[in-house]
């Protein structure tokens, strides 16, 4: 119990900490969304808009922060994210909750789907290859792997949308669901929908994931293979399946499983590229948009976001570790990581 | 069955002219305790074993990590008496009982001895263990390869400027531009060879960082202990859960860097460190009960030499994996974080390279642009996979039984598919990247 | 030439026949001075543009669009200031002028119907927006809706054009212009504001009338009186001909003094074409029910705070769902795209045979090539496209190209050495072959034309620098070898500046000659011209380096601050083809005082000994007396 509680309060700590350093980035760092207002007046209005103007129009737009001491500010700001204010975002006009709020969903959709995949494509396949140790398709599925392995998610997905969008137009390039369609959970087309525009990042990021799964479980697996329980297993005349999903898949995939919060990380990682590329409104995309936009407080907001979800997923996988391994009750003598 | 063939004379103290060759003095055969287990009961001369008076029995050859790896053991002088006569510690040259602490080392090497051996041992029996898998023979080329593209490269192929040759060439159709050139006329082979030195520098310094990062945090953690121990896992945990790239974007846009690859290299990596800490430290807290370790403690060795010594070769192989690892993660985020436009451009590199394809030219959706998205990826897909390989061949180097069968030249014929695998470290699902 | 009744600062005819005529090339853009509206959106977003959307020349001819030059209608008095002011440009290169830009319009004529691409007819800024009005883009079959692309994301897009921000496409079919203007007739005509006189400093403008906004209301002088005085308060260019000293003094000098009459009295007498140049792009945003309150804050304020606190929160104002003025309303917008639905009771909603609009949501180059390849939308105002996705265009789809009266130029920071030296300049120059530069530039289209005459005038694309505004004297102007690299003359110049070159490169005082150019990552199209006259410079010995930034970093900091030894900018007025606005941003623009620190007099030789008597000129009061010239 009381690592649960000692996991629990280091997420919370991980959390303050970002948060604590995004108050900083914002507050403490010159240049900032003036920049590119400025850089966009000029691009707008080209000549005829004088710089005076333009500084005029921004320090009436912006939201500079008022001459209170640092420490009452950093307080604020605490507070605030407390009750979920993460500001006002200063491009889009709105709390920053309401332009990344509704992309949240749309983004977990993706990664989370991802993972699934590649994880389960990755673990059967690593299981087969196992049992077929030596033969053609284990070599030629080692290549296979390690060759996806090697490619980056954002490479994966160009070329998809070279060939599946663009060439032969089996899925659409851009954007989460069909405009025209009635967005209700209820309604197939919908749904059909949704899955056709985010079909292609979810493959970019699967196929390059599923690949280090299936070597691992592999590995994992053939080391298993000769231990003896199994030998104790069969013996006791259990039924193959039994074995193989009780004894052999358990422990095999056991080892796999901190790895497997190593890429709840990556994956949000990645998800921000492929975002981009598909024009896909989640988080990432924003955080991009934010960046471009020199706009601080949605950028901080997107950051914390995203890292509040990678800690939720990773202390539900680090808590629900110990029901998985018997063996690691306490978690101290686990080894993480 | 007397081991005792050794033709060396004099006081024990074998010239080099007459020491054999070091490696047959391993030869179980030559040991009478090995002759005396298998129940050969005339093996070991009780009358003839003698030590400090403390009546123990037949003694042993030394055991342990100071044991004389590939010296001759000391033969006796002017009696010839068997080396069995031997007890912990040394030999006596005159057969006389010697305190332990007076004992001179009765073998010498010599300086050419001394080197050859650490030559054989550090870098012939790595490099024949790397060469026999196909795997790592493969990211050893590859490596050496941009290595070299990087280094010599520059010297033998044009500087990338504007209108080298005509517009958008394409790939593999001339032998001027071999690679094709793009909607600029600038020539994509020298970019590509161009913006080597760069990355080169930016994968080693974040892959460096990391280690030495994550080593030093883990070794010191899992060694001390305690206060020093928690404190550091409790920090390393927090950066471990904080995102990679979204930290670096952030990061890269707050700081406003000016794209120096060191620097780019770093905040890449920035919370990697993290991981290896952790891992690194769980292994030392069971080295750190290892006997050899304790041994060293009790033999007033210090702190660090410790470490450096007994611990840190037996972590080489989560520290290689690691760098590999790290290494492709600066490949993949840079030129990621190019791609997108969020590190300051660079006219010479590959994600800009591809950035400026598809936005500039709409390499996907345009065959005639097309190789222009392509050379880049490519580039990028062989680098990490030959790192990738490499990581995977270099890890056989630090198996002990792989390195105990090459070190006595035995070609292995088969390919030792003992380790069931990619190590475990590199097989991480990478997820989006 | 021209009829002159008076001289002086005087003479403006009060002839109704003035409306018809024109000056050499006066485009109107995308109606920005003093709107503070939005044309860049087409520059770049996400650093993925090229510098407004560029270039047709498809693969076929070069393109050039406009007929042969019609004969500018100045007087000689103005003709010879203007000349003067280009001699005094081409001889100090306080600028360097590299190339203009041919802006690629592009229409689908599967089922449309639009006019052909050498119609007089297309050379609109922009067709997308006048075309449906005037009837010439009907839908000949069974697509009932047009389709285009908008940069901005369609749900965030606010339509309150001095917030500056997500302002987006929809705006052109949303609202109405006040006038139109044709690039290839040089002729305005009313729309909104259905005529004007202009007499001394008295304007008069004439609201069309039966006009009504999409909730209802009237179209009214009030409304038209309103957007002009807010694009005054938010620092429109018509404010220094209105109330230069105090805006205070606006809300009694624009004034609407019945429903379809607005009076502006000017503090002097402004040239006519200038005062077009400046009304004829604006939008009619201003609707009195969502903008009255603030004009009447703006209005009534009488201390600096008050109006600083009133502007505030009319630039901190959105709106997501615009009342608007146009043939088409908004109906709605998701992330996607925005939906307008066909107003009735628009004038001109009888030539316009369907009843949707729509706006897709493409954010990037490539998505906005793609959709005019499979016809997804069916045209673009404005868009760059290299010629290897040109060449993919089914034959359905035309392009007209479109002078832009602008194009990409270095600027050179006075305040720094070596280029504060007008040797160097020149030398540099000479160096530089801008044919090649415009050719990389413009990726493989002829969208970009070298400028023969650096001088600060436009027209090269139809001949109109030498065959109109220079006609005579073009011999006494310099060309600093438009498709060569005239390393000869630059060397000469070097060594008369005391550089000398060793060993490769040119040195003075054992330091070397070093010219860091910077410039925005963001237009792909400059950055290709960078590293094209960098390798140029390199290849002669000058060590040049291209420094790009991305254009927050650029625009907002060094350049804003001067930060730089060579910059990147437009050479000419964005907005205006008219001489007058080209000098006036090169001598008399914020950006001409403090960004690139030019003096405000310079040494050059005299062209026309009636303009200037000494070597000294100070152009600033050149271009303002060109403000009152008469015609």
């Amino acid at each position: 119990m009381s690592y649960v509680l000692k996991r629990l309060g280091q997420s919370v700590l991980t959390v303050f900490v970002v948060v604590s350093a995004s108050f900083a980035l914002i507050r403490l760092l010159p240049g900032g969304p003036l920049d590119y207002l400025r850089a966009q007046m000029i691009q707008q209005g080209g000549s005829s808009m004088t710089m005076a103007e333009i500084n005029q129009r921004i320090a009436a737009q912006t939201n500079i922060a008022v001459n209170e001491p640092i420490y009452v500010q950093y307080l604020d700001y605490m507070a605030a994210i407390l009750t979920g204010d993460f500001g006002q975002s200063i491009w889009y006009e709105e709390p920053v909750a309401s332009v990344i709020g509704p992309a949240i969903p749309w983004t977990v959709f993706l990664t989370a789907s991802a993972l699934f995949l590649a994880f389960t494509v990755g673990v059967s396949l690593g299981a087969v290859m196992a049992y077929k140790e030596g033969s053609r398709f284990d070599l030629g599925s080692t290549g296979v792997g390690l060759v996806l392995n090697s490619t980056p998610g954002y490479v994966v997905a160009l070329l998809f949308v070279a060939y599946l969008g663009y060439r032969y137009q089996i899925f659409p390039t851009g954007g989460r669901y069909d405009s025209a369609i009635d967005p209700a959970l209820d309604n197939p087309a919908f749904l059909v929908s949704v899955l056709k525009h985010g079909a292609m990042p979810i493959a970019s990021m699967a196929v390059v994931g599923f690949g280090g799964w299936a070597l691992s479980m592999r590995g994992n697996s053939i080391r298993v293979l000769g231990e003896d329980y199994l030998r104790v297993a069969r013996l006791r005349g259990l039924s193959t399946r039994r074995i193989a999903l009780r004894y052999v898949a358990r422990n095999a995939i056991l080892p796999m499983y901190t790895g497997l919060m190593i890429a709840i990380g990556t994956v949000f990682g990645g998800a921000v590229i492929i975002e981009n590329i598909f024009a896909y409104p989640g988080v990432g995309f924003y955080l991009i948009r934010a960046i471009n936009a020199r706009d601080y407080p949605l950028m901080m907001g997107g950051f914390i976001l995203i890292t509040v979800a990678m800690v939720i997923g990773i202390t539900i996988a680090d808590l629900t570790y110990g029901w998985l391994d018997p063996r690691a009750k306490g978690g101290g003598s686990r080894e993480s990581y | 069955m007397s081991p005792t063939d050794e033709p060396s004379g004099g006081s024990g103290r074998s010239s080099s002219a007459e020491r054999s060759d070091p490696r047959d003095r391993d030869d179980a055969a030559d040991d009478p305790a090995f002759a005396a287990i298998d129940g050969d009961d005339d093996a070991i001369d009780p009358d003839a074993v003698t030590g400090t008076g403390d009546g123990s029995g037949p003694a042993r050859p030394a055991v342990s990590g100071h044991d004389h790896s590939g010296r001759a053991p000391a033969v006796d002088a002017g009696s010839g008496r068997p080396s069995e006569l031997r007890s912990d510690g040394g030999t006596r040259s005159t057969g006389e009982p010697v305190s332990e602490f007076e004992q001179m080392a009765d073998v010498s090497l010599s300086e050419s001895e001394r080197r050859r051996q650490w030559f054989d041992e550090k870098i012939l029996a790595p490099a024949r263990i790397v060469w026999d898998d196909w795997r790592a023979r493969f990211g050893v080329v590859v490596v050496t390869f941009y290595l070299l593209m990087g280094t010599v490269g520059l010297q033998l192929v044009a500087e990338p400027s504007p209108n080298q040759g005509p517009l958008l060439v394409g790939a593999f159709r001339s032998l001027q531009y071999p690679l094709g050139t793009t909607a600029s006329g600038t020539d994509i082979m020298s970019q590509i060879v161009y913006a080597t030195p760069s990355m080169l520098i930016m994968i080693t310094s974040g892959a460096v960082f990391t280690v030495v990062l994550g080593t030093a945090t883990g070794t010191v953690a899992g060694y001390k202990g305690g206060r020093t121990d928690s404190v550091l896992m409790t920090i390393s945990d927090v950066m471990m859960t904080i995102p990679g790239l979204p930290l670096t974007i952030v990061l890269a846009t707050a700081l406003s860097i000016k794209g120096n690859p060191v620097v780019i290299g770093i905040l890449i990596t920035v919370n990697a460190w993290a991981g290896l800490a952790r891992a690194i430290r769980s292994q030392v807290l069971t080295l750190r009960d290892a006997e050899y370790v304790e041994a060293s403690r009790i033999m007033g060795i210090g702190t660090p030499k410790i470490i450096g010594s007994d611990i840190i070769p037996n972590l080489m192989p989560y520290i290689t994996m690691n760098f590999v690892r790290q290494a492709r993660a600066v490949i993949f985020g840079s030129v990621g974080l190019y791609f997108l436009g969020v590190l300051p451009y660079n006219s010479v590199n590959w994600g800009v390279m591809m950035n400026a394809a598809v936005n500039r030219a709409g390499a996907t959706s345009s065959p005639a642009a097309f190789h222009w998205l392509l050379m880049p990826m490519l580039t990028i897909i062989v680098l990490a996979l030959g790192l990738t390989l490499l990581a995977q061949g270099a890890d056989r180097v630090f198996n002990p039984r792989v390195r105990a069968r090459h070190a006595k030249t035995v070609e292995s014929g088969d390919d030792d598919e003992g380790d069931g695998g990619p190590g475990g470290a590199t097989s991480a699902a990478t997820g989006g990247i | 030439m021209s009829d002159n009744q008076n001289h002086g600062s005087n003479g403006t005819p009060l002839t109704r026949r003035r409306m018809m005529q024109i000056i050499g090339a006066s485009g109107v853009a995308t109606g920005l001075a003093g709107c503070g509206g939005q044309s860049a959106v087409e520059t770049d977003t996400q650093g993925d543009g090229g510098s407004d959307g560029s270039d047709g020349g498809a693969d076929t001819e070069t393109g050039t669009p406009t007929p042969t030059a019609t004969p500018i209608q100045e007087d000689s008095e103005s003709l010879a200031m203007i000349q003067e002011l280009a001699y005094v440009t081409n001889q100090q290169l306080p600028v360097l002028p590299v190339q203009e830009k041919l802006a690629q319009s592009f229409q689908t004529t599967d089922d449309w119907s639009v006019p052909s691409t050498d119609s007089d007819k297309t050379q609109l800024y922009w067709p997308t927006e006048w075309l449906p009005r005037s009837g010439d883009w009907t839908s000949t079959g069974d697509d009932d809706r047009i389709t285009f692309a908008q940069w901005a994301v369609p749900q965030d897009s606010q339509y309150n054009t001095w917030n500056g921000k997500n302002f987006a496409e929809p705006r052109r079919l949303l609202f109405d212009r006040f006038m139109k203007y044709n690039l290839a007739t040089q002729e305005y005509s009313g729309y909104v504001i259905s005529d004007y006189t202009l007499d001394g400093t008295s304007l008069t403008l004439n609201v069309r009338e039966g006009q009504t906004w999409h909730n209802g209301d009237a179209v009214t002088a009030t409304d038209v009186a309103n957007q002009i005085k807010l694009d005054i308060y938010n620092g429109g260019s018509l404010g220094g001909f209105i109330a230069p000293e105090d805006d205070g003094k606006v809300s009694e000098r624009v004034v609407a003094s019945d429903e379809t009459t607005v009076e502006v009295t000017l503090t002097e007498a402004v040239n006519e074409d200038i005062l077009l140049a400046y009304l004829q792009p604006k939008y009619l945003i201003a609707h009195d029910g969502t903008y009255g309150e603030y004009v009447e804050a703006l209005d009534s304020a009488t201390t600096e705070d008050e109006r600083s606190q009133a502007l505030g929160n009319l630039t901190g104002m959105t709106e997501p769902e615009p009342v608007g003025c146009g043939p088409f309303q908004f109906e709605d917008a998701d992330t996607q795209r925005t939906l307008l639905t066909k107003y009735d009771d628009h004038p001109d909603a009888g030539n316009i045979n369907y009843p949707e609009a729509e706006y897709l949501y493409k954010p990037q180059n490539q998505g906005r090539w793609n959709s005019l390849i499979n016809e997804e939308t069916d045209g673009s105002a404005t868009l760059f496209m290299p010629s290897n996705k040109l060449r993919q265009l089914p034959d359905s789809v035309q392009v007209s190209l479109i002078p832009r009266h602008w194009g990409m130029g270095l600027v050179f920071n006075f305040d720094q050495s070596p280029v504060d030296d007008p040797r160097v300049r020149k030398a540099i120059a000479h160096v530089v072959n801008r044919e090649a530069v415009a050719k990389n530039s413009g990726a493989g289209t002829n969208s970009k034309i070298a400028c023969t005459y650096p001088s600060g005038l436009t027209g090269e694309f139809n001949g109109q620098v030498e065959g109109a505004w220079l006609d005579g004297v073009t011999d006494e102007f310099e060309t600093y070898g438009r498709g060569s690299a005239q390393t000869d003359r630059a060397a000469e110049l070097l060594r008369d500046a005391g550089y000398e070159k060793s060993g490769g490169t040119w040195q003075k005082d054992g330091e070397p000659l070093t010219l860091p150019i910077k410039g925005p990552s963001g237009f792909s199209d400059w950055v290709a011209g960078a590293n094209t006259i960098v390798s140029q410079l390199k290849d002669f010995g000058i060590d040049a380096r291209a420094n790009m930034l991305d254009s927050s970093t650029y625009w907002g900091q060094d350049y804003a601050n001067g930060d730089f030894v060579v910059g990147m900018q437009g050479w000419a007025s964005y907005s205006q083809a008219h001489p007058y606005f080209h000098f006036q941003w090169i001598f008399d623009s914020w950006d001409a005082k403090n960004a690139w620190n030019l003096p405000s007099e310079y040494e050059a030789p005299v062209l026309h000994e009636d303009v200037r008597s000494g070597e000294t000129v100070v152009p600033g009061d050149l271009v303002a007396e060109l403000s009152v010239a008469s015609e």
